[in-house]
């Protein structure tokens, strides 16, 4: 045992030194400035919510800011707040949920702007609890005591679903949650391997398209408009390039007001960054993108995620959001 | 020459049917035609070039590292007793961590980028090489050492001119195992980590729904694996071709 436990010290240490040769050469920390222009790093999900941000892009809002941004596609939440936390990104396109979680657990994190909101009416939302074509399940109360796939536990979805099913008066322990990953949720439906899935576009559209049911739609349950998610950066990024975080700011917030003003251009950019086949981008839903940042509904939100043990420990609101953001 | 490619194509036709037939949903996974045909718009379009780029620098890098660091210490450990019997606890306690392990320590380290793959690459193939060259050395004809000895050749000369030459096919062997494991495990830090290249491709359709690219991905990434086995089995024909294992049986 005491042999082991050193061979793994041994094997951590020269770990390390390897790393350490690797240095620190990633175009971190508010990346370099090179004519006026400076490259920010971006974690994203390849998913149409950040649609704003390349269409900023393309319109030259951060240019006109003096930044490039260098879009870096990661696969969930957490894993964008540990590239921000190692200095690989500077900014990240992410959920307030794992936000104000990893800031709870004392990780230098921070909102630097709003970024997408569900819809103002459950018929426009673009996450939805889906049943299968012919299910018996059809409205909030039939989701007593059945199996829903989210894409992770102890994530958003288990939150939203939980206080959502909990107004309607649907007891919220009676459901089995199953993780499964959303482009794998039709398949399960299909196959009965749950009873109803929780999906965001374009999943929710081919579903609804093959005959499937929407069952419930947990965001605006919970309140018309409410946030989803959040342009963050860190602590450090604010106390060092604070400049860039205030010019990275006023550039999401104003590709945010066109893409909400211009909701066709933003949709023709889907294809572009991801790979939603163009048919089906034409027609899914579109979250909404306010700039401003929604503190009541923010303070909701956090409430249900303590009180589903999703978050432990809960920051205050002005931990978690910078004092220069709207 | 015919067999492999009748295999092939029995392959593509089974894939084919499964989804004709419908024993798997057409919606699940989309029929060999249609990912054949999205692998040649594919072929057509610059962004699919430049992650295959992104993949073969991870590869050719990981791998790179591992025959830099593999061969040099293979031929140390393996010609000495006393370092091969300190060593090979160790090497027995690292060798069988999966990369794919150590993808966080990777991310905290070296972030999201071409560092993280290229660390785990070199990490998973630098094992295969390192075992190897240490067999190689370690099998090396003990009567040509002794008459390289009897012949008055120094340690280095001997180390040069015997155990090198008889350790090759062996390395050889470690660097087509290890161009095999540097793909896959640049292919898997694309997948997991998000690192420019056919990985993240992969999971960028798969995110979008789109499973005709996904899957034409999929194609792509084997036939990646394959032409790289062509390419370095073909090498280790030129640089081996003294080698009983690849001269022709005469009779």
């Amino acid at each position: 045992m005491r042999m082991q436990r050193v061979l793994a010290a041994m094997a951590a240490a020269a770990l390390l030194a390897v790393a350490g040769c690797g240095g620190d050469s990633g175009s971190s920390g508010g990346g370099g400035s090179k004519g006026g222009i400076t490259k920010v790093k971006v974690g994203v999900l390849p998913i149409s919510n950040v649609a704003p941000l390349y269409l900023g892009m393309k319109k030259g809002f951060f240019k006109a800011e003096g930044l490039q941004v260098e879009p870096s596609i990661g696969q969930s939440g957490n894993e964008l707040v540990t590239g921000m936390v190692s200095g690989s990104t500077d900014f990240a396109f992410l959920g307030y949920t794992p936000l104000m979680s990893a800031r709870g657990q004392g990780l230098p994190v921070k909102v630097v702007a709003n970024a997408d909101n569900g819809a103002e009416t459950a018929k426009d939302e673009w996450t939805l609890l889906l049943s299968k074509k012919g299910s018996p399940i059809k409205k909030p109360a039939d989701l007593a005591g059945k199996t829903i796939a989210v894409n992770a536990l102890k994530g958003v979805g288990e939150v939203e679903i939980k206080a959502a099913l909990d107004k309607r008066g649907v007891d919220p322990n009676s459901i089995k949650l199953l993780e499964i990953p959303f482009p794998e949720m039709p398949a399960a439906l299909d196959k009965g391997r749950v009873d109803v899935i929780w999906a965001p576009e374009p999943f929710l559209t081919t579903v609804l398209d093959a005959g499937g049911q929407a069952v419930e739609a947990p965001l605006t349950t919970l309140g018309s408009k409410f946030p989803n998610g959040t342009y963050g950066t860190t602590e450090k990024e604010i106390a060092q390039h604070k400049d860039v975080v205030q010019a990275f700011a006023r550039a999401i917030n104003k590709s945010s007001d066109y893409a909400t003003s211009h909701p066709d251009e933003a949709r023709a950019t889907i294809p572009t960054f991801t790979k939603i086949p163009p048919a089906v981008a034409k027609k899914i839903r579109l979250p909404l993108w306010p700039t401003t940042i929604d503190r009541a509904k923010l303070q909701t939100l956090l409430g249900f995620a303590v009180k589903y043990k999703v978050i432990e420990k809960p920051p205050s609101l002005d931990d978690v959001i910078w004092e220069g953001a709207k | 020459m015919i067999a492999p490619l009748a295999a092939v194509a029995v392959l593509l036709v089974l894939w084919e049917l499964v989804v004709r037939v419908g024993i798997v949903a057409e919606s699940n996974i989309p029929p060999a035609s249609a990912a054949l045909s999205e692998l040649l718009n594919q072929f057509g379009d610059g962004a699919f070039w430049s992650a295959v780029g992104s993949t073969l620098e991870g590869w050719a890098a990981g791998l790179g590292i591992a025959i830099a660091l593999g061969v040099p210490l293979g031929l140390l450990i393996g010609s000495s007793r006393w370092a091969y019997r300190g060593l090979r606890v160790p090497i027995e306690f690292l060798r069988p961590i999966p990369s794919v392990a150590l993808i966080p320590l990777a991310v905290l380290i070296y972030g999201q980028g071409l560092q993280s793959k290229v660390f785990l690459a070199a990490f998973a193939s630098f094992w295969p090489l390192l075992i190897q060259t240490i067999y190689g050395v370690q099998d090396v004809d003990p009567v040509a050492t002794d008459t390289a000895r009897s012949f008055g050749l120094g340690r280095l000369e001997r180390m040069w001119r015997v155990t090198v030459p008889s350790a090759v096919p062996y390395i050889a062997t470690g660097i087509r195992i290890s161009s095999a494991v540097a793909l896959i495990l640049a292919v898997t830090a694309e997948l997991v980590i998000g690192a420019a290249g056919l990985g993240r491709e992969i999971n960028v359709a798969r995110s979008g729904g789109n499973l005709d690219v996904m899957y034409a991905l999929i194609v792509a990434t084997g036939l990646l694996g394959w032409l790289l086995n062509l390419a370095t089995s073909a090498g280790e024909r030129r640089v081996l071709h003294w080698h009983p294992s690849q001269r022709g049986v005469l009779t």
